[in-house]
């Protein structure tokens, strides 16, 4: 059985494999990845590489994170992805293009921090994916998603 | 690394279509303009060096406990709708 087929069994939905020929920035050699909802629902997803299943990533949708979020594709980027359309920003719940998140999390203090100036983009069409820079924004690659002070929820880490 | 030494208004070529000019020296800051095609990426490092590190913590933060983690963390952002 191929790791493919194992994930895909493991998560019991069809997955499309995406393919970032650039890689992630820093992670440079994964390429293949799928995205997963969760079965039970919810607005995270996770990113998981179809070359090593100990490597994945939570995301989630950035204009949930910051209502008023801003994305521009620049020419590279949308080579990239094989995208028609032109570059400049691209709209919230985009027909085509899939658009999320990085989110990480620190323990000590606890806290959630979504990466913001580096979202990732995929083209449902052509199964293709790009990270973003979005060098032109003030986004934070650690936009604060929960404020650690007046977090209620008890660290999840710990229940892991 | 080639290292040249330039003046304030000289340029550099580098392949065919990317022109890098010193704009101004004013104290220690160099201002330069750079004209390339719309494809080349052009990047402050530090921007860069941001989003690999993100990248490299939200991976190894959530290598073994994601889909565990995912659950628990999908009610902070029910929450936070």
């Amino acid at each position: 059985m191929s790791e493919h087929e194992e994930t895909a069994s493991l998560l019991g939905d069809d997955v499309t494999p995406i393919e970032f020929s650039k890689g992630l920035i820093g992670l440079e050699e994964w390429h293949r990845f799928v995205m997963i909802s969760h079965p039970a629902g919810g607005p995270l997803r996770l990113l998981k590489s179809l070359q090593d299943a100990r490597m994945s990533l939570i995301v989630a949708n950035p204009y949930q994170v910051m209502p008023n979020y801003k994305l521009t594709l620049s020419e590279a980027d949308i080579q990239t992805l094989g995208y028609a359309g032109p570059p400049g920003v691209i709209e919230p719940n985009h027909q085509t293009l899939d658009i999320s998140c990085i989110i990480s999390v620190q323990e000590e203090p606890f806290g959630v921090t979504a990466n913001l100036l580096g979202p990732l983009v995929v083209n449902k069409e052509t199964g293709l994916g790009v990270q973003v820079i979005l060098a032109e924004s003030a986004y934070s690659a650690r936009h604060p998603v929960v404020n650690p002070a007046s977090a209620k929820t008890k660290s999840p880490v710990e229940e892991v | 690394m080639l290292v040249l030494g330039r003046k304030p208004n000289e340029s550099l070529l580098i392949g065919d279509d990317i022109v890098i000019t010193v704009l101004s020296v004013e104290g220690d800051r160099v201002k330069i303009g750079i004209s390339a095609p719309g494809n080349v990426r052009i990047l402050r490092q530090e921007l860069y060096d941001a989003i690999k590190e993100e990248n490299l913590r939200a991976t190894k933060l959530a290598a073994p406990a994601n889909e565990a983690l995912l659950t628990s963390l999908q009610d902070l952002f029910q929450a936070n709708e």
